[in-house]
């Protein structure tokens, strides 16, 4: 089915080897024809603010939990060092508008999922919390998410 | 019309499904010359995108994008055509599916965490080695030193009450305890110093870390709007009394933000206009030198830009609301709007599917840590090309072997942890290394083909959409003869990036080999005559006129890629 269109393509993109999908990215260092246009940066930087201004899909809302929940689940996977805990959380929080991560109403369900998610009971919550200094209050979020997130 | 057409792609793309029953849309992105020139596939759901792009650091990543703006970037922009199967699935599968993006993006962040912790370590210290000044520090350039005792600053700081003078001492032993071995942790300490010693000596805003509106575009404030001002100022200096009390060794930053941008809010107080921070000063920016459009068209551009930026206003100034995020948008769509008026730095615009908070660097002074210099730049080296290596075995872009197709197939399959469980999810599968199946159109294919695809939903291009108004408003063989040839169009203006041609061969299939012929002599004559002017232009004819012959090749084999392509579409989605 379609192979000559296929092999066609294929052919053509094989060529072409700086068309891959291309990222239309700030972090792009050198010069790309194809994403380079102004329109691209004004046209979509514009609908970009447009749509995150109200910030009240549920897409949005559950974004920045989701990415905090998975990032405390992998970091206490790989036994990350102790420090490295709070570098990385202001990373992702900042990717979302967030920089007092500590703060948010969000972060303490998403801490706490996160650590159920990497099978943490509550006493390991507990001292996952005292190793990262929380305050007493985001401690006991923290530990009353993760263990509702357990059971 | 154009507004009806958006709605309706948004609704094909969001529609409610029966009963307990959920959907995943699999997006197929046609062809077009440019990046991704042979086509580009997404996930959508709940009006979410979840795609994965290359970038000239050459690796892959995901990108979360908002139905909107990716409809928008590749239908309008890039002129591509977008059809979406819809999977029909139980709800926890396709939370299944769904969870699986963040999983990638964190894990992608780590690593990249890592990488960036091992560069910053070799800038220092060959930065102390070369006696040079020290690399900048995150948010120390958002306040100046030599604007000591700002007013607003000096009774914030007095508010505050906080120990800074025993908090500045506690840095600076941080500081005399640092090693070439724990760079992170010197780095951390001297961001508080900075931090501890903006409050204490009440720094000022460095204007150069501001937006800088024309005043037409910058209109007083309303009472509302002071009301939320008042709000957020508020809120700021609950935010800095919270990190002020918090553990976090990496918080100078934060405060260094928060500190900022209640200075910020007192001036807009002050003055009676919005005085924002800029997200974008100091970071990173793709190179873009000039502005590639019409007269009119930046004057659309700046318009609706303009009301963009009003409606986030109006928004996030609300005094009820005093998120952060929001108030982050609205430095965003400051700085937006800045760039846009002035037609500068627009490279800077580039992917905001991310947030970006206003980190403006400064260059502080350190005395260097004790320890082997030497032996730490070694070391930080090879953690540098270790985190680079690890970078490329799972993230580096290969065309057949991981790029935007195959990262997506990986991650809806190992959603399920087994083929079956994919399987039984979707009604089908489609592995990961199948032979061809890095190529879009035969994945689009197979997901037709063999997943439980409930319905198919098509997103036409601009140019589709702007030929289906003509041909209701303008009955007739003219208007059509008109639009098919970029010579004579009123939808599309030829862009050096699309290479030279002549006739538009997407809307035809029997007549595509003639057109792609005299697509082949148009580009071959322009080629030529670009040859003659690459004295003056560099050469850029001379590459359109390439890019234009090799694009003819497919047409001839009945085969369409090249679609034309817009340096901008107007928007209705914002408020006039």
């Amino acid at each position: 089915m379609h192979t000559s269109r296929a092999l066609l393509l294929g052919t053509l993109a094989a060529t072409l080897l700086t068309s891959g999908c291309q990222l239309i990215s700030a972090s792009i260092t050198s010069p790309s024809d194809s994403v380079s246009g102004t329109g691209h940066a004004i046209g979509g930087s514009s609908e970009s603010i447009s749509a995150s201004s109200g910030g009240k899909s549920d897409a949005d809302k559950a974004s920045y939990a989701n990415d905090m929940r998975e990032y405390v689940a992998s970091f206490v996977r790989s036994g990350g060092a102790t420090s490295a805990f709070a570098p990385g959380a202001t990373r992702i929080a900042a990717t979302h508008g967030i920089s007092n991560w500590e703060a948010d109403p969000k972060t303490a369900g998403a801490i706490g999922a996160g650590l159920a998610d990497a099978k943490q009971n509550e006493v390991q919550a507990q001292a996952f919390c005292s190793s990262q200094g929380f305050s007493s209050d985001l401690s006991k979020q923290v530990v009353s998410a993760a263990k509702k997130n357990a059971s | 019309m154009r507004a009806r057409a958006c709605a309706l792609a948004l609704a094909l793309v969001t529609a409610a499904t029966p009963s307990g029953a959920a959907e995943l849309g699999f997006v197929y992105v046609r062809a077009n010359v440019g990046g991704a020139s042979g086509g580009h596939a997404a996930l959508v759901a709940g009006g979410s995108v979840f795609h994965v792009q290359s970038g000239a650091d050459g690796l892959v990543r995901l990108t979360r994008d908002g139905w909107d703006h990716f409809r928008y970037l590749y239908a309008d922009l890039q002129n591509r055509p977008l059809e979406v199967a819809f999977v029909a699935l139980a709800p926890e599968s396709r939370q299944r599916v769904l969870d699986a993006p963040p999983r990638l993006y964190v894990q992608q962040e780590i690593a990249l965490a890592r990488r960036d912790e091992a560069r910053d370590d070799v800038s220092w210290l060959e930065a102390w080695r070369d006696g040079r000044a020290l690399p900048e520090l995150a948010g120390a350039g958002l306040l100046a030193p030599e604007r000591a005792n700002d007013a607003d600053a000096a009774a914030l700081r007095d508010r505050l009450g906080a120990p800074l003078a025993e908090l500045t001492r506690a840095a600076q032993s941080e500081l005399a305890r640092a090693s070439t071995g724990r760079l992170r942790e010197l780095r951390e300490a001297l961001g508080l110093r900075e931090a501890w010693l903006a409050l204490d000596a009440a720094w000022g805003l460095d204007p150069r870390a501001l937006v800088a509106l024309p005043p037409e575009l910058d209109p007083p404030l309303d009472d509302a709007e002071r009301a939320g001002l008042e709000a957020r100022a508020g809120e700021l200096e609950r935010t800095l009394a919270s990190l002020l009390r918090s553990n976090r060794a990496d918080r100078g930053p934060g405060l260094l933000l928060a500190q900022a941008r209640y200075l910020a809010v007192r001036r807009s107080l002050r003055e009676n206009r919005l005085v924002l921070l800029d997200p974008f000063e100091g970071a990173p920016r793709m190179p873009v030198d000039e502005l590639e459009m019409s007269a009119s068209a930046h004057a659309s551009a700046v318009a609706h830009a303009a009301a963009v930026a009003r409606r986030v206003r109006a928004e996030v100034l609300a005094p009820t609301r005093v998120d952060e995020p929001g108030y982050t948008v609205l430095e965003e769509a400051g700085g937006m709007l800045e760039r846009v008026a002035s037609a500068r730095d627009l490279g800077a615009l580039f992917d905001l599917g991310r947030r970006r908070l206003p980190a403006r660097g400064r260059s502080v002074e350190a005395i260097e840590p004790t320890g082997d210099r030497d032996a730490a730049l070694r070391a930080a080296q090879e953690r540098f090309a270790a985190a680079e290596r690890a970078l490329d075995e799972r993230y580096a872009y290969d065309l057949f072997r991981r790029n935007c197709i195959t990262e997506l197939v990986r991650v809806t399959d190992e959603a399920f942890g087994s083929p079956e469980g994919t399987a039984a999810a979707l009604g089908g599968r489609i592995a990961p290394g199948e032979i061809f199946g890095f190529i879009p159109f035969v994945f689009f294919d197979a997901v037709r083909g063999r997943l439980r695809v409930a319905r198919v939903a098509r997103v036409p291009s601009h140019r589709e959409r702007e030929l289906a108004r003509i041909a209701r408003e303008e009955p007739g063989l003219w208007p059509r003869v008109r639009e098919s040839t970029t010579l004579l169009s009123t939808v599309y203006e030829p862009l050096p990036r699309d290479g030279a041609f002549l006739l538009f061969t997407d809307d035809v299939f029997w007549r595509r080999p003639l057109y792609g012929l005299a697509n082949l002599a148009w580009a071959a004559s322009y080629t030529a005559y670009g040859v003659a002017a690459a004295p003056f232009d560099r050469g850029a004819r001379a590459r359109a006129g390439l890019s234009g012959v090799f694009w003819s090749v497919p047409e001839l084999v009945f085969e369409n890629v090249r679609k034309g392509s817009f340096e901008w579409v107007s928007t209705e989605a914002a408020p006039p």
